[in-house]
């Protein structure tokens, strides 16, 4: 009989498979790991300076983009190559260290930090671009790069790296690739997933080895494509392959402003149904328009508008003049008040310019704010943004609204006064609620921020213990102890009280919880 | 085969569980034998009875349907709204997609072709799936929205796992608009102008949907030339677009004294039918056909047609990912040319797959990937008792098939 997992075979390729040793080791009991000794001995493996013990250094590493909880580590290290990360994480391995790999920390998720005690490795000293091979459009990182430093390097060359999260000057790849992060151009041209070719991952127990290819087909079950948005729950990418895409020979940037909600929706439906596809399509509701204005001291979009639109076209000249001349034609048709086109950089940067700053005018009104990020069927928007608006009032937090129009993901901003009592509470109720008219509509929790600790709570809203029981599988594979960014994704007892709850509810109904799944 | 009922497909599985039987996982049934070989008297359970299309999101463009249905009915519903699924049809469909097989097989075996210089992969197009693990159990991944990042990505660890891990049972999928205008064009000449020709095409203003090498044989079956030469295909909303690429692309092709033909896009359809190959039929091949997959760094493509290896083979490869196909009946080509061929796209930066060879060739159809032991440990967990798709892992390269298994 053909005997596939060939047990020899299994064995010589050392620790990758190895069960689980000894007692459990997960995270989160006090004070389980000597954390001095085990600076001393990181100090064996890397430069006495990529261990950082200091206090003061530490409290730089307490939270990501989602400031809402703040968790100091107890140390942190700043590995410069493979070999390095593979020392780290071997050394965990022996003594059962969990573990948080970090870009620069600039996540929504609470996913880069250390809830419970644990080893957080930063990659702001893995800066290389490794090589670019322009004849076969393709570039190799090291996982500190910055997402905009791709597009440096090879700009010249007439190339770019398409996918652009707005914290594009300060994120790494690394973050992308753990995130799975999209951008404002990844209506047209997709997300991290679709661009990475390869990666050499070191994996929990410290083996290196790679995933994907030179093809962007392999003969190999796609391991590149599950670990692209694991949010650093299955190993640390040390080296990142990308696809490079030659620059478009013409861009144009249309704004138009709608008096509802419904007109603008209806005017992303006729774009998108006539066959043209934006590079990217932004909208603002009436709040945000407003603070721009405000912010800008002039009335940069109709003040009295309820939406505007931006939607960006680019490819050959005579296509994206066609597009903009049809793009323009349905908005007016859908009831556009007006209809701006730009085509110089500096026009265009002018049209872009009141989007890219919403967000900092929203925070001029309100002194804190927490980004949501939910996905609903494009079609489904103009009735859940109605919906969002109605909770607003009914929780009493102002909520904005800027999103991306041509997939469907939202990015509600609920503003709030943190000196308020109880506001914490009210935002994060709030919060879940907007991800509950997502769900309800067909969509997802997360568009492109990912689950982290700030969702996993929400899991299972959308997900179910199979659903969920078989996603771990793959957790098992790679990391069996559950050291790789520990609590983060999937519901626990401790952290979800609606998952525990639910667990005693389907005990009740006598429903035999799968095993890997810590509760539901 | 088995053809379940749906209401009966979860029962089986849990009985085939129950009682450790080994099986494959099956759409339509049209490539089974394609990839490494499963034992001889493996029960095959299709979903072919899962056929319906369940919602067309139609403004959303994203489609979800059960996993067994015919390709061809899909992209006829589909265009009946004037959309489609920006996948070519699998090696051996005929022109009109009549042995297409089925979207679960489609996704299963994950291998795209030509389109996928515009529109990517088959794995980029899935946004969520349904599938049955080994033991019976029902499980979910992705969603219905173009845009997720809820939990692992299942849905690309089952695109191209070959049946290995559980059996597909509905997809959801994005769809795009029919192109408005599309038109082909075919350049042939010496293989350093092409080269030069696929460059130009690649960086060009107007993406092409699709930019394949043919080799001299395939040239000839489409009653060309006998040497090589590219096939592109321009699609856009607008007409003056085209026209202005293609004459643009045309007088660059002149220039480096090539002959362009422009094709309308009846022609282009015919062209892209002859990639087809020459069908599924095993009554015609006997079985006794070799069916190759490709793989070199894309600009190693040129080298790679040009190999004496490859001499008299059709065959074709993407012109920007390096993939491709070729095909030949057993007689002319022996088995040491393949292995030399395989050898060859592994000094060229890729790798060869077999889909199918001929009895007695015995080649390993893949090879082992670096990450072998990842991949096993993945299987371990999704069928422990080693029952989906026994032989066919892929990443690891198979073993000899010993009968009574």
């Amino acid at each position: 009989m053909f005997e596939p997992l060939d047990p020899a075979h299994t064995r010589a390729q050392g620790p990758v498979l190895s069960r689980a040793k000894g007692p459990a080791s997960g995270p989160g009991s006090c004070h389980r790991h000597d954390w001095p000794e085990l600076a001393r001995a990181l100090r064996q493996l890397l430069p006495a300076k990529a261990v950082v013990t200091a206090r003061q250094e530490l409290l730089a590493y307490d939270s990501d983009g989602l400031t809402l909880e703040r968790h100091q580590p107890p140390l942190v290290v700043l590995p410069e190559t493979t070999e390095q990360v593979a020392a780290v994480l071997r050394l965990c391995h022996e003594r059962s260290i969990p573990f948080v790999a970090r870009g620069s920390g600039t996540g929504l998720s609470g996913g880069a930090v250390a809830e419970v005690e644990a080893l957080v490795i930063a990659t702001s000293r893995m800066r290389q671009v490794l090589s670019v091979d322009l004849a076969n459009q393709r570039i190799t990182v090291q996982p500190g790069v910055i997402n905009s430093w791709v597009t440096r390097s090879v700009v010249g060359d007439g190339f770019y790296y398409a996918p652009d999260p707005s914290s594009q000057q300060v994120c790494t790849i690394g973050g992308n690739v753990a995130e799975n992060s999209g951008g404002v151009h990844c209506l047209k041209y997709g997300v991290t997933s679709n661009h990475v070719l390869a990666m050499e991952v070191v994996l929990p127990d410290g083996t290196v080895t790679t995933l994907g290819g030179p093809q962007p087909e392999m003969a190999a079950l796609d391991l590149r494509g599950v670990f692209i948005g694991s949010e650093g729950t299955l190993g640390i990418a040390t080296a990142i392959t990308l696809r490079l895409l030659p620059a478009p020979a013409s861009v144009a940037v249309l704004l138009a402003d709608f008096a509802s909600m419904a007109a603008a929706g209806e005017a992303v439906r006729q774009i998108t149904g006539a066959g043209v596809l934006p590079a990217g399509m932004e909208m603002m509701d009436s709040p945000c328009i407003q603070a721009v204005d405000d912010y800008f001291g002039f009335d940069e979009y109709p003040r009295e508008a309820a939406a505007v639109l931006l939607i960006e076209l680019d490819g050959q000249e005579q296509e994206v003049q066609d597009s903009v001349q049809l793009a323009t034609r349905l908005c007016l048709q859908a009831g556009a008040g007006s209809v701006r086109q730009a085509w110089d950089e500096p026009a265009r940067a002018r049209l872009w310019k009141g989007r890219k700053s919403a967000i900092t005018a929203l925070g001029r009104q309100s002194p804190s704010y927490y980004l949501q990020d939910g996905v609903v069927p494009r079609t489904a928007l103009p009735e859940v943004l109605a919906a969002i608006g109605d909770l607003s009032l009914e929780h009493g937090l102002s909520v904005a609204n800027v999103f991306h129009a041509g997939d469907g993901n939202l990015h509600p901003l609920i503003l709030y006064r943190a000196s308020d009592p109880g506001v914490q509470e009210r935002v994060h109720r709030l919060g879940g609620e907007i991800l509950r008219l997502c769900i309800a509509a067909g969509g997802s929790i997360t568009g492109e921020h990912g689950v982290g600790s700030d969702k996993r709570c929400y899991m299972d809203w959308m997900f179910t213990a199979d659903d969920q029981a078989t996603m771990l599988l793959v957790r098992q594979a790679f990391d069996p102890e559950r050291r790789a960014n520990p609590g983060k994704i999937f519901p626990t007892p401790k952290t979800c009280a609606e998952s525990a709850r639910r667990a005693v509810e389907l005990k009740v109904q006598g429903v035999a919880l799968p095993e890997g799944v810590v509760a539901f | 085969m088995i053809t379940p009922e749906p209401d009966a497909l979860e029962p089986l599985v849990r009985e085939l569980h129950r009682q450790a039987t080994p099986w494959l996982p099956a759409g339509q049934g049209t490539r089974l034998p394609w990839g490494a070989p499963v034992a001889a008297d493996t029960p095959v359970v299709s979903c072919r009875m899962l056929d319906r299309l369940l919602e067309h999101a139609v403004g959303d463009f994203t489609v979800t349907v059960q996993a067994g249905m015919p390709l061809r009915d899909l992209q006829a519903a589909l265009a009946e709204q004037g959309q489609w699924l920006a996948l070519d049809w699998p090696w051996g469909s005929g022109a009109a997609g009549q042995d297409s097989g089925s979207i679960g097989g489609l996704v299963a075996r994950g291998m795209a072709a030509g389109l996928r210089q515009r529109y990517l992969g088959v794995r980029d197009q899935v946004i969520g799936l349904t599938l049955l693990r080994a033991d019976g159990t029902a499980a979910r991944a992705g969603g219905k929205v173009v845009k997720n990042v809820a939990g692992y990505d299942l849905v690309r660890l089952f695109a191209g796992s070959w049946g290995s891990l559980g059996l597909i049972t509905e997809l959801s999928l994005r769809t795009y608009p029919l192109p408005r205008q599309r038109r082909g064009l075919w350049l042939q000449g010496d293989l350093a102008g092409l080269e030069r020709l696929r460059q130009k095409l690649l960086a060009a203003a107007l993406a092409p949907e699709l930019v394949d090498w043919w080799s001299a044989p395939l040239a000839l079956a489409a009653g060309q030339a006998p040497q090589p030469g590219l096939l592109v295909s321009l699609a856009s909303v607008s007409a003056a677009a085209i026209g202005a690429q293609l004459t643009e692309i045309t007088s660059e092709a002149e220039a480096a004294g090539l002959q362009p033909q422009r094709l309308d896009c009846e022609r282009l359809e015919a062209f892209r039918a002859v990639a087809l190959g020459p069908g599924l039929d095993p009554a015609k091949s006997q079985g006794q056909r070799w069916l190759l997959r490709l793989g070199v760094l894309p600009s190693q493509g040129m080298a790679l047609l040009g190999d004496p290896t490859l001499a008299g083979v059709p065959g074709w490869l993407e012109g920007g990912s390096g993939l491709g196909l070729a095909w030949a009946p057993a007689p002319q080509l022996p088995a040491y040319r393949v292995e030399q061929l395989r050898r060859r796209c592994q000094e060229l930066g890729g790798a060869l797959t077999l889909l199918e060879q001929p009895p007695g060739a015995d080649l390993p159809a893949w090879e082992d990937a670096p990450s072998r032991p990842l991949i096993e440990a993945i299987k371990r967990q999704f069928d422990p008792s080693q029952q989906l798709a026994r032989g066919r892992l892929p990443g690891v390269r198979p073993g000899p098939i010993r009968s009574g298994s």
